[in-house]
């Protein structure tokens, strides 16, 4: 009998031993996930500057970070790229049939927003902000002048997409890298994959 | 050979009469039957069994003459390698030297059985690194991008359309993923629902690794779970202990066209499996130990994935941790998961 | 020494002789079992060309008829303890006879959950993973080491303790008390911690809700205490009835009573556990909701377990009435209700809900393949087999008519 009892305290004991520390509340295990590391991890550079702006965020959010540029040295359009064969002061003129028939808005009420609100009517490269302008490569500017609600969020990763690697020196896409200013709502579409394992009534493949 | 027929008919002569020829009744109950297997009573154990072995040896020996006359080069060296990768050790226990001379006997492998080239990596965790990953249900519309990316990126089989992702489709009314249908397949994103995406959500407390009985899958450093699939006996154990359905088994051979075969490969990611061992996400280990995003972070068209090193406190994930609302699957459970959620 | 090394021969060579005589009923049954066995072999052999894909289980119900079956068959060699028990603790010498039956029962039982679990893993090539030295046992986190461990260790004990016996019976010696009691203890004990290990297995898993709770352990204790008994009550009133061997009747009105009080406490935490589930139902028992009633539709378990339950109480009210536990009739097809009823309940009532639904929500029904059944089959057909052997074995030995002779 005593040796009946001594086996079942050893089993006992044993597993108490191999117990995992529940201990900490969740809050404390919480914590020690957001504890930086004493070993600092090396941020890699990224190769390629010249398509990236500098963007300094909000006092708040940190340092600055790169944002993808729209309109790089090979990407940008000029009016001539589709308007050939007629000269600016032609497009310019009050006989120049109306232009971009096929962007339809779908942007805000006509009641605030048309064509002017953001493209300058003078320097059709620029944009407005303001009394300003600013170029291409800049309009979240722009953007973030109504969506102010999105600017902590984009300028923190939680909205936006990420345009490099977790390592490198932060990249952020642009706004209208994902979004078409015309029509900034994402569209209906079909899945890109089926759903996994087809399973059917009997639960087999 | 007449000579061994006569001592087969007296060997079954002797089982089915009542009183045997050696030895007589007993009692009248049933004899004790001392049956000589030859036949012939002078003969006598020792020289039996030496005749025995000695037959095998022969055998034997005329075995690996033939094969080793029969087989070419490149199957002798193949035989070679799968013998030693049969009885390499766990992964988890191997020395650098080991780690790297499996990898290499692994690429020549995929070579001579399936005509692959491939780089296998066997690099370590990052010090100074522990992966976190965040998931924006505002911004999910069911594209289903992530799932594609991640198929392709990791190999996974096309047979049985396995996929390490799963994203649910839960009607408005509830945050309850357990509501939500993982088998849709219409235009997306449906009225009145949201999305939510599932996978490994590799946690810092994992239920599934202290129950592996040969210690086959287990969390690495940088806190990615991993599995190691030449170490795996494929028992489940892991599958029924995990709470997010992360787990996913080769229940057949895993099959992968050629052509869309990533070469990219890393040890205890997305490499070659056999019929009968787990699997699971593994945060793209093959890029992340590289300093790039999973490939579903790369992938989602709505920026709905956010990845990074939760011990930067500068890094994405961190800053979106501290400032938005986020919350985790079964927190209850006490896995603390590394995979937050948060909404707009 | 040599003597000891010739008796041993010699007892080898007289059992398998002795296996190999009898009358035509059991070389009938022998020769089917075979046909059965070979038969399982064969499937298996698809099994291990195609992998797991060839059975019914899938990511969801990633354990079937497989492992259910190694479930119930643990139950039932941990209940070869039940007779031990009476036996050596109350110096009962009846049932001293007939616990070499449950022995052999146990061992048998042993070698099926050892074949189950061998054809369920996926590599099973891989076997030596899990010997500690050569490969790495997870010991003592995971439960399965520790199930590996103590299934191992009870064959060993049910396997050497009565060859100790046996032997020194066949020889014409008296086994020392000495040496085999303080092993029995231990099989007693281990035979209880067998099955509350098995059970830890699935209790566990905080993962699974319906198997993460308290009663577990103790209500496999209690099923496996009715069934493995009532298994054992059957062949010894086989063999009562259509051998000549001596078994007392005190004996089976013995057992047929520890069998009744078992099956009684299992009632009484089925009750428990259905009281726990139904009277304020969480999500948490979406399981049991699905086992007894069906969701959505899905119902393909409400009538096996209806059945079973409606088969236990049946057969638990036979073996509780007095005047028909006694009947040999209402007995014996109590018994055989009882086993039945427990592994439906074991099995389709236990580990398969456990994964229907799945943790995030889905449903899938589990539908055995017919390659899974074959297997199972020719499983149980070579336990049968074993036990078949290992109770004439016992039996003739223990009556003397295998009796070690030093002609040579």
């Amino acid at each position: 009998m005593n040796v009946t009892l001594f086996l079942i305290s050893a089993v006992f004991l044993a597993l108490l031993g191999c117990h995992p520390d529940h201990s900490d509340s969740s809050k404390e295990k919480y914590k020690k996930l957001t504890l930086t590391s004493k070993v600092k991890v090396a941020v890699k550079e990224v190769s390629n500057k010249g398509d990236f702006i500098d963007w300094h965020p909000a006092a708040a959010a940190g340092e600055k970070f790169l944002v993808k540029k729209v309109w790089s040295k090979t990407k940008r359009r000029t009016c001539k790229s589709c308007h050939r064969g007629y000269s600016l002061q032609e497009i310019k003129g009050k006989d120049y049939p109306r232009s971009h028939w096929n962007i339809n808005l779908k942007h805000a009420s006509s009641q605030v927003m048309n064509c002017q609100t953001c493209h300058n009517q003078n320097k059709v490269w620029k944009f407005n902000f303001g009394e300003k302008t600013v170029s291409a490569n800049h309009t979240p500017k722009l953007c973030l002048q109504c969506h102010f609600k999105q600017q902590k969020d984009w300028e923190i990763g939680a909205h936006g997409k990420r345009a490099n690697g977790w390592q490198q020196q932060r990249a952020v896409y642009n706004c209208v890298s994902c979004h078409n200013p015309h029509q900034p709502a994402f569209q209906k579409k079909w899945p890109k994959v089926g759903p996994y394992r087809p399973i059917n009534n009997e639960g087999r493949l | 050979m007449k000579n061994y027929r006569e001592r087969l008919k007296r060997f079954f002569a002797g089982l089915s009469k009542e009183d045997g020829k050696e030895g007589g009744k007993e009692n009248g109950k049933e004899p004790v039957i001392k049956l000589d297997l030859l036949g012939k009573k002078k003969r006598d154990r020792r020289s039996f069994i030496k005749g025995i072995s000695a037959s095998a040896g022969i055998g034997a020996s005329i075995l690996g003459v033939g094969a080793s006359t029969l087989m070419s080069q490149e199957e002798k060296e193949r035989l070679g390698l799968s013998w030693e990768e049969f009885f390499k050790t766990n992964y988890r226990y191997m020395s650098g030297r080991e780690k790297r001379k499996t990898v290499k006997r692994l690429e020549k492998l995929a070579k001579l059985k399936r005509k692959e080239t491939v780089t296998i990596s066997d690099k370590g965790a990052i010090p100074g690194v522990l992966y976190g990953y965040a998931f924006n249900i505002s911004k999910c519309q069911g594209y289903m991008d992530c799932i594609d990316a991640c198929l392709k990126e990791n190999n996974l089989d096309r047979k049985s359309n396995m996929q390490y992702i799963k994203v649910f489709e839960v009607e408005n009314g509830s945050l309850n993923v357990e509501n939500g249908d993982p088998h849709f397949f219409h235009e997306v994103p449906k009225d009145e629902h949201f999305y939510m995406g599932t996978q490994c959500m590799h946690c810092e407390n994992p239920p599934c690794v202290p129950v592996c009985p040969t210690e086959a899958t287990w969390k690495e450093d940088d806190g990615i779970v991993v599995v190691d699939y030449d170490w795996c006996i494929g028992c489940r154990y892991c599958e029924a202990a995990c709470p997010y359905e992360a787990r996913r088994f080769n229940w057949a051979a895993p099959l992968v066209p050629a052509q869309e075969l990533n070469t990219n490969q890393h040890y205890l990611g997305n490499r070659n499996k056999t019929k009968g061992v787990m699997e699971k996400c593994t945060f793209c280990i093959q890029k992340t130990r590289e300093g790039e995003n999973p490939a579903c972070v790369e992938a989602c068209p709505t920026g709905a994935r956010v990845f990074g090193n939760l011990l930067d406190p500068n890094s994405e994930i961190r800053k979106i941790i501290e400032t938005k609302k986020v919350f985790r699957l079964k927190e209850e459970l006490g896995t603390e998961p590394k995979f937050w959620y948060y909404m707009d | 020494m040599r003597e000891k090394y010739q008796i041993l021969l010699s007892f080898i060579k007289d059992l398998f002789n002795y296996s190999l005589r009898g009358g035509k009923v059991y070389h009938i049954w022998m020769g089917s079992l075979t046909f059965l066995m070979i038969m399982g072999a064969i499937l298996y052999t698809k099994q291990l060309e195609s992998g797991l894909a060839v059975t019914g289980m899938n990511d969801h119900v990633s354990w079937g008829l497989y492992i259910s079956n190694f479930t119930f068959l643990v139950g039932v060699a941990a209940a070869a303890v039940m007779l031990v028990i009476p036996a050596y603790i109350f110096s009962d010498l009846d049932l001293s006879k007939v616990v070499l039956i449950g022995e052999g029962v146990a061992v048998g039982a042993l070698l099926m959950c050892l074949a189950f679990v061998t054809v369920d893993i996926g590599g099973p090539a891989r076997f030596w993973h899990l010997i500690p030295g050569i490969g790495r046992l997870n010991f003592p986190q995971s439960l399965l080491a520790w199930d590996i461990i103590v299934l191992n260790g009870y064959l060993a004990l049910n396997l050497l303790i009565p060859f100790y016996i046996l032997i020194n019976k066949y020889s014409g010696k008296e086994p020392h008390k000495k040496i085999y009691v303080p092993f029995v203890f231990l099989s007693i004990f281990w035979a209880i911690a067998l099955h509350m290990v098995t059970a830890f297995l699935y209790s566990g898993l905080s993962a699974r809700p319906f198997w993460n709770n308290a009663l577990l352990g103790p209500r496999f204790l209690a099923s496996a205490f009715a069934g493995g008994p009532a298994f054992i009550l059957v062949i010894l009133g086989f063999t009562k009835k259509f051998s000549d061997f001596k078994i007392d009747e005190k004996i089976l009105n013995k057992i047929a009573v520890i069998i009744a009080i078992a099956a009684q406490i299992n009632l009484v935490m089925l009750l428990s556990e259905v009281f726990k589930e139904f009277y304020n139902a969480t999500h948490h028992s979406n399981s049991a909701i699905y086992l007894f009633f069906g969701i959505g539709g899905k119902t393909a378990l409400v009538p096996w377990i209806w059945t079973s339950i409606g088969l236990n109480i049946l057969a638990t009210l036979t073996l509780t009435i007095h005047k028909l536990r006694n009947i040999d009739f209402f007995r014996y097809a109590a018994c055989i209700l009882l086993f039945v009823a427990i592994w439906i309940e074991k099995g389709m009532g236990l580990v398969i809900p456990g994964f229907i639904p799945s943790p995030l929500g889905t449903i899938v029904e589990y539908h055995p393949t017919f390659i899974e059944i074959g297997i199972t089959i020719g499983i149980w057909a070579f336990g049968f087999f074993v036990i078949s052997l290992l109770v004439r074995f016992g039996f003739a030995i223990e009556q003397n008519i295998i009796v070690y002779k030093k002609n040579e």
